[in-house]
């Protein structure tokens, strides 16, 4: 297991693939706020003075501020995708290049194999989100400043750790369900269309269900088996200390995921 | 059972119930080059799937080094149809990935010495993209070669070459059999070539293993032989035995007697059979090239 994860860690800083996605990330979260203020700033300067304080209101709302960037919760759709192209270039690199049959004619477990794919592409969406989240937050408090941090220093490192450690629940169980879809499509197109249209869609799938369900059985809310949705209707987990059932499932659904890789690419044919 | 490298015991893939490989006997003794010949589609390079694991049998099973349990796959290397590269690593850092695969100590010494074996230490920062197909084939077998394999299985590991490239594996194949003892199991449907180096041959027709000989047999069997087509060709056969003690007979499938023994004069075998009233219809002298014998096996064009 050792020897395959070196062999895998090897790959990834030779192929550069999460050193190209590091760079486009913070690129993009540095372009994310910029964009923003600027834009606002330009919409409000070109409206009255009521719409302008309106634009205003809602850029603070926003709470665009280095600390307010380090208590957003959920998926985010710019960063999203990049967890996902990664983690299907790691799975899916092996089936397109033929490496997949070199692994396996020389006996490495199956199970180990997904383990260590799994292992990185999880790594890698981990590396993408904390360069993502420090972009933010620095270039959030260059433009807006650190802003009001509202309790105690101990206090907001505390809940920032929280926020921070579902945050990243999250993105590994979207490298783990991408890398889920790799081993069962193989094919690098479908491993990222398939992913990304479910990480997008599914929220809105799972709301709409759910209010159709509530209909019939008001107590059940099927929002909590999926750990996006789920994190959409505990915005108040830190209050609430409900955060670690909101952990719980994030690394269920993550184990669970990763066990069905392993049974179907037990099964699977290797061209 | 130790003197072989491979033996399979009525191996069998069927697909949605139509075999692939069927019933599949084959022994590799240690330190043969097995060439393994076949039209395309006639079920080689699933039997190699079989035995490196990447797809289970229906039925039978297969053994190397004498394990059917515990095989060490370790010390098998392989370079299936189209080698498997990393395309954006150098030859050196894709054999570095296998090295920290496998655990093999002394990285570089080992892989330097692989590089210089298959000719590719010189390629330097050059990505495996860029190869030119020779190159990427031997690339392919260095990453076989990675773990000191004692077994090496190569599937169509010629294919698309140009003559040059085609001797360069080839050269490489004889230096790794003669000077390391490496056992090779070797697939193509390109017969000069696999002529050219193989000790020994299985031939396989539609899925099933028609016949494995030694060169020296088929060297035998290719050299010049009479055929005699007779009335009783079963009775001509003993008689010829008895008579004349000759051991390399046999009937073909239609009818006509061959005699591969060396006899200056025909006529001695003519008057033989005719002697025990057998009526002769037919005597010739023919020789049968390599490639004919292995169509004519692989049944026909």
């Amino acid at each position: 297991m050792i020897n395959i994860l070196k062999s895998e860690f090897y790959k990834l800083k030779k192929t550069k693939h999460l050193l190209i996605s590091i760079i486009l990330v913070a690129v993009i979260a540095v372009l994310q706020i910029v964009l923003i203020e600027v834009l606002f700033n330009m919409l409000a300067s070109m409206m009255d003075e009521r719409r302008s304080q309106m634009f205003l209101a809602i850029k603070d709302a926003l709470n665009l501020t280095g600390s307010g960037c380090l208590f957003e919760i959920g998926e985010n759709d710019a960063f999203t995708p990049f967890v996902i192209i990664i983690s299907a270039l790691v799975v899916t690199n092996e089936f397109s290049c033929g490496s997949m049959k070199n692994i396996l004619a020389r006996g490495i477990s199956r199970n180990y194999i997904v383990i260590s794919k799994t292992i990185i592409s999880a790594f890698s969406a981990v590396v993408l989100f904390i360069v993502y989240q420090v972009m933010l937050s620095i270039t959030a408090t260059f433009v807006s400043g650190w802003g009001d941090m509202g309790k105690s220093l101990g206090q907001f490192i505390t809940d920032c750790l929280l926020v921070e450690v579902l945050n990243i629940i999250l993105v590994v169980l979207l490298s783990v369900f991408a890398s889920f879809i790799s081993f069962t499509t193989k094919r690098v197109s479908l491993s990222i269309a398939i992913p990304l249209a479910l990480a997008l869609l599914l929220p809105n799938v799972i709301q709409i269900l759910n209010s159709m369900v509530q209909m019939a059985l008001s107590w059940l809310d099927i929002r909590y088996i999926w750990l996006p949705t789920f994190l959409l209707t505990s915005c108040n987990i830190i209050h609430t200390n409900t955060a670690w059932i909101v952990g719980i499932t994030g690394v269920a659904e993550i184990i669970l995921f990763t066990l069905i890789s392993m049974l179907i690419f037990r099964k699977s044919e290797i061209k | 059972m130790d003197e072989y490298a491979i033996t399979t015991q009525n191996l069998t893939k069927k697909y949605k119930s139509i075999p692939v490989v069927d019933n599949v006997s084959m022994n590799v003794k240690k330190g043969e080059i097995y060439g393994f010949i076949g039209k395309n589609g006639a079920g080689k390079t699933t039997t190699i799937r079989l035995l490196l694991g990447l797809t289970p049998q229906t039925s039978g099973k297969y053994m190397i080094f004498g394990s059917d349990t515990n095989i060490n796959k370790s010390k098998i290397g392989s370079l299936i149809e189209s080698p498997a590269l990393y395309e954006t690593l150098t030859a050196e850092e894709n054999l570095i990935a296998y090295c920290k695969l496998l655990n093999v100590k002394d990285e570089k010494k080992t892989i330097k010495e692989i590089l210089e074996l298959v000719k590719l230490n010189n390629t330097g920062k050059k990505k495996a993209r860029n190869f030119s197909l020779g190159m990427r084939q031997r690339l392919g077998i260095a990453i076989a070669l990675i773990g000191n394999p004692e077994l090496l299985i190569l599937d169509e590991p010629i294919n698309g070459l140009d003559p040059a490239g085609i001797k360069e594996v080839r050269d490489l194949i004889l230096t790794l059999n003669h000077n390391k003892g490496i056992t090779v199991l070797i697939s193509s449907h390109i017969l000069g070539e696999l002529q050219k180096i193989a000790t020994c041959y299985g031939i396989i027709n539609n899925g099933k293993l028609v016949e494995e000989i030694t060169s020296d047999e088929l060297e035998q069997k290719c050299k010049s032989h009479i055929i005699i087509s007779c009335s009783d060709a079963v009775k001509a056969m003993e008689t010829l035995k008895n008579k004349l003690n000759l051991q390399h007979i046999d009937i073909a499938p239609n009818g006509i007697l061959r005699v591969y023994d060396d006899i200056e004069d025909t006529a001695i075998v003519t008057r033989a059979i005719f002697e025990d009233n057998i009526d002769i219809r037919l005597v010739n002298i023919v020789r049968q090239d390599y490639e004919q014998y292995f169509i004519q096996r692989m049944g026909g064009i």
